[in-house]
Order: structure tokens, then C-alpha cells, then sequence
């Protein structure tokens, strides 16, 4: 595990869509300071977003009084800079091979979260978490 | 009018609509029925402007589709203004840039 440095940011939210912008500043707060363009601080932001989203709509079923655990780190990816974002609920858990995004040929609304988020992200691993719930940990690169 | 519409304007051919702020889960629900409601009518053109629009997540464009899809039924036609650098970001991503008409300003959709 890595280590928790000053800039990284942990925080517990309810499941509950109102919460989603002050995720969003706190990602900002812990991406920008690594170096990243406003238009990736803005993706990473999107991809938090979607996946907190997928927690509310799908893990949990609709917003409730349960918590999602949210890691924002400062890490390094194949010798670079890279921000770490780890989310950890105690909803459903689901067959990671399953979480795939749809074909965009289909035009539809919903369903773009998991396209979102794989196209924005360098790295996206989803697993069960112990007895119940998924983690989901995502990284991205820091290009100069 | 609230936080995230600014205003509507009407006339008997189309719908203006400006749309302010930051759509998320928490805020396209809200958006999604205030476009229904405007599609209700039958405008013939409902024009979004997205200039003032900071930030939009799967949710919101979710909403855009599905309005696009009601007023095409009904013989209308949806016009995107003006999306900010953020929002046209994710319209990329999606694809979906290259599904909705998307112009410059709000007297391009009036003369489209």
C-alpha cells in the first residue's frame, strides 16, 4: 500500500449524487499540483464521476444512506508521476470481467460511464472487496 | 428559472433554452425534466446553449440523447450551441459529437 503524503486526500462519502462535486474539487486538489493539463484534471474528474455514478446507480441501487470510500494519490506509474484514485463500496459486487462499456455505435442514452472511464484512464482494475462490495482502483500517467 | 436553466425564450417555430452550471447525477434529472417539458410543446427547433455549462457527465449527455431522440419523433430537431472545451471533450469521448448538430451560435441554429 502506498504511502498517504500531505497533497493525497481520503474521504467517506454517502451514496448519494449530491456529494459528486465536492469529489470532484478534491480529485482537482490532488491532480493539478502533479503537473496535469486542465483538460486531463478535467477527464480524471469525469472518470471519478462516472465511477462514483456506476456506485450509486448500479453497486447500491439508487442513493442511500450507505458509504463509498474514496483514496486520491500521488503515485508512481512506470517511473512517472500518476494519480491513484481507489473506490471502495459495500454494495453488489459483480464479475469484473462483466464491467465492460458498450459499443457507441448504438446511440443510447446511459451506458457510457464504463467507456468513460476505460478511455480516460491509463489503468482500471476492478475486484470484489472481501465479503461484499467492489474496488475499483484507476490510475492515470502524468505526461510532461 | 433555476441554478441550471437560465432562461427559455419561445417563439411559435423554435425554443431557446441556456443552461448554466455544472450537470451531474445529482443535477440532470432536474435538466432532463425541464427538456422533456420543453419538447412537450413541439417546437420545431430546440436550441441548447451550453456556453455557460462548466462540466457534464454521462448523465447529463444521456439527457441530450433522449431529447434528441423525443423531438425527432415529433418531427423537431436539436441544436447544440456552443459547447465550453469541457463539454465538447466529452462529447468526443462518447462519439457523440459526431451524432448531435452542433453550431457556433444561437443565430446559426435560427438560420440552419
Amino acid at each position: 500500500m502506498d504511502d498517504v503524503t500531505c497533497a493525497d486526500a481520503e474521504l467517506t462519502i454517502r451514496c448519494d449524487p449530491t456529494a459528486l462535486a465536492d469529489v470532484r474539487q478534491r480529485v482537482r486538489g490532488v491532480a493539478e499540483p502533479i503537473g496535469f493539463a486542465d483538460q486531463d484534471v478535467s477527464n480524471i474528474m469525469l472518470a471519478v464521476d462516472e465511477a462514483i455514478a456506476n456506485v450509486i446507480r448500479h453497486g447500491y441501487g439508487g442513493p442511500c444512506d450507505e458509504p463509498i470510500n474514496i483514496r486520491i494519490q500521488r503515485v508512481s506509474m512506470d517511473e512517472a508521476a500518476a494519480i491513484q484514485i481507489t473506490i471502495r463500496d459495500f454494495g453488489k459486487q459483480v464479475e469484473p470481467d462483466c464491467i465492460v462499456g458498450r459499443s457507441l455505435d448504438e446511440v443510447r442514452p446511459g451506458g457510457l460511464g464504463v467507456h468513460i472511464i476505460r478511455t480516460v484512464m491509463d489503468d482500471v482494475v476492478y475486484s470484489p472487496a472481501d465479503d461484499r462490495g467492489m474496488r475499483l482502483v484507476m490510475r492515470k500517467k502524468y505526461v510532461p | 428559472m433555476t441554478d441550471l436553466i437560465e432562461s427559455v425564450s419561445r417563439n411559435e417555430n423554435h425554443t431557446v433554452v441556456r443552461l448554466n452550471g455544472e450537470i451531474d447525477l445529482h443535477r440532470s434529472p432536474e435538466l432532463h425534466h425541464a427538456l422533456v417539458d420543453l419538447c412537450n410543446e413541439k417546437p420545431r427547433r430546440l436550441i441548447v446553449n451550453l456556453s455557460k455549462v462548466q462540466y457534464i457527465d454521462s448523465s447529463g449527455i444521456g439527457s441530450l440523447v433522449d431529447v434528441f431522440r423525443r423531438l425527432k419523433r415529433g418531427g423537431g430537431a436539436l441544436f447544440l450551441v456552443s459547447p465550453s472545451e469541457r463539454v465538447t471533450s466529452v462529447l468526443e469521448i462518447t462519439r457523440l459529437n459526431e451524432f448531435f448538430t452542433i453550431v457556433a451560435d444561437e443565430q446559426q441554429a435560427l438560420s440552419a
